[in-house]
């Protein structure tokens, strides 16, 4: 298992290369995690830029979260046509009970919620001695406002990084916006 | 060796959305990796600093890693504790100007004064209203206004997105000198670095007006109060005095110049216990996606992502200095850099062009007066709305929260003051 927090700020296409050796041999699947896990998404862990631009507002995350796990700004056109702009970021949520209600422990600390998601994608290849194998893991942008729910802007608005409700929605969505389109073996 | 390489692709045509996406997003896979390096340029060999003391950068207290590894220091610049001091000599030295005459005096310090976080603050004697002009000539005998109004200098050594408002001083940069200012495409005269600013302030007729040579003679006659070829000897081991080495040591000084005791950075670093309630409403306004301004001005110890936005001042763009004017992309047009909101109660007025006099100002803008076009950046989500909409209430706190940005201990630390024993005869 490579071992590894990478960020990937693009434009259209980015190539990251593990630093970690991997294992010879037959493999089915890829896995990975989007976003952090609560206890490695630590505040004030990235120091220098552009992961440290990531970071996730301590009031909306905690202390388990600590930076975004994705932000994908842009624009769409309501329902005059007219050309709104969005910023859909997705990472920790805040806890809310069901009056919209945030209630804090003992010590007064507010409850959290983890967006992040394991993804197993499917993918018969072969990792061989002294052979480069390049995967083309392609991020399908649309997919994040359509499967298994249709996201709508003009009902969720311009931001949701204080909906958890718009949040666990994206996450559901989130499991099949990635594909390996390419392996080679070089 | 095994080797894997991931290439990642975007892709999608969005049939309801329009394409001006921006996406950023963290794939995690396991442990934290970090990304460092400590050089931008490596073009020219290193200074022979065998004489010098290598710099040791402040460091906050707290068991953080509050400040970034990455600093925007090139490899022929190394810091050292002999050239910052030369440097601060130079920063407040009006001679700089290579003129005697007290009204044809100027340095860097003339127009970033330490009190207003270097800026030039809006009750500047000898700038009313925060507007600063150029030495004068026979074109523009009360000096040439300068185009755009100054930037703090402040925490810049962090900075790795390129400086001035349009972020041109950049190390992608390949251009050298600049014909309009009768500077020739020498390597010495590139536009990649801090020390780009100082050829570029000698030369600019809106700013000291005159010419390096001029500069460097000037320098090299002054041997009391202070004497410079002694801080010379002391900085490079050698006495010869040429551009090179006074564009290092202003870089150099400037490059010390750091901010991190505000009220608000000793409070996140639990130095003290409390923000005032008004003050915390703010804080969590400032860090909410209603104030939003954590978007643009984040980094929490920075308060500046160092990038490019146009946050809606206008809805036409015809600026040669915005960004668009360095990047050619199109979608630069309005963009110009966020900067750093520590000390922003000092460095009024606000803007490139210095229209909004008051902080008030700058918060009713967001709050009801941005102007959408079609290059607003999309994290002015509000735009469409005038802005965020802001009760007075919550301006207020707004308000009391920058105000807890302002770091005293950085102006008035005499580290970065004028030298004492500094005589111009101009005083």
């Amino acid at each position: 298992m490579l071992k590894a927090i990478t960020l990937t700020d693009i434009p259209s296409s980015f190539t990251w290369k593990p630093e970690d050796s991997v294992d010879v041999g037959d493999y089915e699947s890829i896995s990975f995690v989007f976003g952090f896990r609560g206890e490695k998404n630590i505040p004030f862990m990235f120091v220098n830029p552009p992961e440290s631009q990531m970071f996730w507002p301590y009031s909306l995350g905690g202390d388990s979260g600590g930076y975004h796990y994705m932000k994908l700004n842009g624009f769409w056109k309501d329902t005059v046509q007219f050309r709104r702009a969005f910023n859909f970021h997705l990472g920790v949520g805040q806890y809310q009970d069901e009056n919209g209600n945030r209630p804090t422990d003992d010590d007064g600390k507010y409850f959290f919620v983890q967006n992040w998601f394991t993804l197993t994608i499917p993918a018969n290849f072969k990792i061989e001695d002294s052979i480069t194998t390049e995967i083309t893991l392609r991020m399908n942008i649309e997919k994040w406002f359509i499967t298994p729910y249709v996201y709508n802007h003009n009902v969720w608005g311009p931001d949701i990084m204080e909906n958890q409700k718009a949040m666990n929605m994206v996450k559901e969505n989130g499991f099949d916006v990635f594909t390996i389109s390419k392996i080679l073996n070089k | 060796m095994k080797k894997l390489k991931v290439i990642l692709i975007l892709a999608g045509v969005l049939p309801v959305l329009k394409a001006i996406l921006f996406p950023v997003f963290f794939v995690s896979v396991g442990t934290t990796f970090m990304l460092s390096s400590c050089c931008d340029t490596c073009d020219n060999p290193p200074i022979d600093t065998f004489a010098a003391t290598p710099y040791e950068w402040p460091t906050p207290a707290g068991n953080k890693p509050w400040f970034p590894t990455l600093m925007n220091i090139p490899s022929d610049n190394p810091m050292t504790v002999e050239g910052v001091e030369l440097g601060r000599y130079l920063f407040y030295d009006t001679r700089l100007s290579g003129r005697q005459p007290c009204e044809m005096q100027m340095s860097c310090a003339t127009c970033h004064i330490q009190e207003h976080s270097f800026e030039v603050g809006i009750d500047n004697p000898r700038f009313p209203d925060g507007v600063t002009r150029g030495l004068p000539d026979d074109q523009y005998p009360e000096g040439k206004p300068t185009p755009h109004f100054n930037m703090p200098f402040i925490n810049l050594v962090f900075n790795m997105n390129g400086y001035l408002w349009n972020g041109m001083i950049h190390s992608s940069n390949p251009n050298l000198g600049n014909a309009a200012y009768g500077v020739p495409a020498e390597p010495q005269y590139h536009l990649r670095n801090i020390e780009s600013l100082v050829w570029m302030g000698i030369h600019a007729q809106h700013e000291i007006n005159g010419t390096v040579d001029m500069t460097v003679n000037m320098i090299k006659t002054i041997t009391k109060n202070p004497d410079y070829p002694k801080l010379f000897k002391a900085a490079y081991g050698t006495e010869e005095i040429n551009y090179d080495r006074i564009s290092k040591a202003i870089a150099q000084f400037i490059r010390s110049l750091i901010s991190y005791n505000s009220k608000y950075h000793k409070w996140i670093r639990k130095e003290i216990p409390n923000l005032t309630p008004a003050e915390y409403r703010g804080y969590t306004l400032f860090m909410s996606e209603k104030g939003d301004c954590f978007h643009c001005h984040g980094n929490p110890v920075f308060l500046t992502t160092n990038l490019f936005y146009n946050n809606g001042l206008d809805t036409l763009f015809n600026d040669p200095r915005d960004h668009f004017g360095f990047t050619k992309n199109p979608m630069d047009k309005g963009a110009y850099k966020a900067p750093t909101l520590i000390n922003c109660e000092l460095t009024a007025p606000y803007m490139r062009d210095g229209r909004f006099k008051t902080l008030e100002e700058v918060i009713s803008h967001y709050s009801e007066g941005v102007q959408y076009s079609a290059y607003i950046n999309p994290l002015m989500k509000w735009a469409s709305h005038g802005g965020n909409q802001l009760t007075e209430t919550e301006k207020a706190d707004l308000l009391a929260f920058l105000k807890t940005l302002t770091d005293y201990d950085f102006i008035t630390n005499p580290a970065y003051s004028r030298p004492a024993d500094l005589k111009t005869g101009c005083e």
